[in-house]
């Protein structure tokens, strides 16, 4: 119930930034200070997961460098190159793969 | 200019919907690519089938729907993941201010309704066909609607496939959510001054992550960067 209301959640805050500019009169002009003043943030926010995730490991409680780290290193270069966000997965996901069939 | 002369030049509205349902099926390759990969970390992650399809068809959104599975696994309060979920999905605010001056005459349900499948795939198709046919074209709106189910469908499939992996980190499929969160960064950098701030706030992010709870070090993060962007602009711009 709990997950099924955080659900319902998520999805009343999408929603919101895809319909307030559409239903409210004169949103547009608040949507784009947010934009501008809060939007830096996504990037940041994803880039912050993916680092914790890779260079403090589940425990978070000191640095561990897996093979998560070179992995994701070469989904971010294909990903930078090609702009390919399935293939850029599977390339992190093949090195981590054969890292650990390797060791 | 030349995208206004096609619908001048004599073609109907049937073609263009149809030359948009092509382009449509395309373009759904990519969210179908994307939600057979949440499909498989959704299983990862502990979710159930129907609390995987159900986030793909109302929240409908890859970025936080990948963000709030690291952050479910790590015990987040769920303030926090409604709030970032908020924010990582801020581009849509654009998205749907820039399609609401074609929809003037549209009526208010409808545009509340067209606002629930309002993406990048969908934006983009969409305000291409509007400025082809010269006018907000609604059934052509919907017909965009194919990249959503896509993503909805593959999620599913997603899932079941991982069912059928005993051991996924084996197969590297823990990498899946760092490769995602990490390669959807570089889609929404776009300025050299996002890229400094994000660095930056990612850094910040390691090193409070030794210091404090699970969740917040991503909330310091997203702090971080709305703090220094004006900071980034003015050194390199």
């Amino acid at each position: 119930v709990e997950l099924t209301l955080l659900i319902a959640l998520m999805a009343a805050a999408t929603y919101l930034t895809r319909a307030l500019p559409l239903i409210v009169p004169g949103a547009n002009r608040l949507a784009a200070w947010t934009v501008r003043w809060i939007g830096p943030a996504a990037p940041a926010t994803l880039a912050a997961l993916a680092a914790v995730n890779v260079l403090l490991g589940p425990s978070q409680t000191r640095f561990a460098l897996s093979p998560l780290v070179p992995a994701v290193g070469a989904a971010l270069a294909l990903m930078w190159w090609r702009q390919n966000l399935p293939a850029s997965i599977a390339v992190g996901v093949a090195v981590t793969a054969a890292i650990r069939w390797l060791a | 200019m030349a995208l206004a002369t096609e619908s001048i030049a004599g073609r109907s509205l049937g073609e263009l919907r149809r030359r948009l349902l092509l382009e449509s099926l395309a373009l759904a390759v990519s969210p179908v690519g994307f939600g057979l990969t949440f499909g498989l970390a959704a299983k990862a992650a502990g979710l159930t089938l129907g609390a995987s399809l159900a986030m793909s068809a109302f929240v409908m959104a890859g970025a936080a729907q990948f963000s709030s599975l690291i952050l479910l696994g790590q015990g987040t309060h769920w303030a926090v993941i409604v709030g970032l979920t908020a924010m990582i999905n801020l581009r849509n605010l654009v998205f749907a201010a820039a399609l609401a001056p074609w929809l003037t005459k549209t009526a208010l349900g409808h545009r509340a309704a067209m606002a629930q499948i309002l993406a990048d795939e969908t934006f983009a198709l969409a305000l291409a066909h509007f400025r082809r046919v010269g006018r907000a074209d609604l059934g052509g709106y919907w017909i965009t609607g194919v990249t959503s189910v896509g993503w909805v469908l593959a999620t599913g499939v997603g899932y079941l496939a991982a069912s059928l992996v005993p051991d996924p980190s084996a197969l590297g499929l823990d990498a899946v959510f760092p490769s995602a969160m990490a390669c959807l960064t570089i889609l929404l950098i776009d300025a050299k001054s996002a890229a400094l701030t994000t660095i930056l706030a990612a850094a910040a992010a390691v090193v409070l992550g030794l210091l404090l709870p699970p969740g917040l070090p991503v909330v310091a993060a997203a702090l971080v960067a709305v703090l220094l962007t004006p900071v980034a602009k003015r050194l390199v711009g």
